[in-house]
């Protein structure tokens, strides 16, 4: 299952309901002001790097681009996909939700 | 009830009832849906809760009765509605608070309860 979040939040009650509601073996997307999320060092990317053992964590990479967020910014772990990629993973994904 | 080619409907709703279309907007896609035939279930998270609460007079700001459509939501064979455990303690509520019974899910069963869907809706 696909997981798209489009927001950032880097309390950590916020980064950790939202880790918890996602099962393990998904995928997690962000993208849009979600990606501010892996940038490392933060809150956020902290404690989806714990995270990564039970899920897969994607960005998109244009609009990490768009937000001055360079690769060697982001987490490590992170796979970073451009908009084909993003549209790869929703074919393969049959439930999708974007969390609000 | 889930017809021949029916499909697996999950409704999420995540915002409190007054104040936005949101949850009418849903509803009325929710009742759509199920009118066609499909199953359709509901988790209500976070502020979603609210939805349900007990005693609201929605008169009193001129508002829609919203919960008076999730009681009338068996009829329309829509008998699921799932709530977050956790989404109702931090909110100081009980299930005794809601006006209908619900299934209660914990938090960390959330996104398998999803997986098990065909469709997830944001409602």
């Amino acid at each position: 299952m696909l997981h798209i979040v489009n927001h950032a939040a880097f309390d950590s009650a916020a980064v950790d309901r939202l880790l918890s509601r996602i099962g393990a073996g998904h995928t997690l997307m962000l993208m849009e002001n979600g990606v501010y999320m892996v940038k490392s060092g933060s809150t956020a990317a902290g404690r989806l790097e714990r995270a990564l053992a039970d899920l897969t964590v994607c960005a998109l990479a244009p609009d990490l681009a768009a937000r001055g967020i360079m690769p060697a910014e982001v987490m490590t772990g992170v796979t970073l996909l451009d908009y084909e990629g993003f549209v790869d993973l929703t074919v393969d994904n049959a439930v999708i939700h974007s969390w609000r | 009830m889930m017809g021949p080619t029916g499909k697996k409907f999950l409704f999420v709703m995540q915002r409190a009832p007054h104040g936005s279309c949101n949850a009418q907007e849903a509803l009325d896609l929710l009742l759509t849906t199920a009118a066609f035939e499909q199953a359709v279930s509901v988790l209500l998270l976070d502020d979603g809760v609210f939805l349900i609460k007990k005693g609201q007079q929605p008169d009193r700001i001129d508002s829609k009765d919203i919960a008076a459509v999730f009681l009338a939501l068996e009829l329309y064979d829509v008998p699921r509605v799932m709530v977050e455990w956790e989404s109702l303690q931090e909110r100081g509520l009980d299930p005794k608070d809601l006006l209908l019974p619900v299934e209660t899910i914990p938090r960390c069963r959330i996104g398998a309860l999803m997986a098990r869907h065909d469709r997830v809706v944001n409602g």
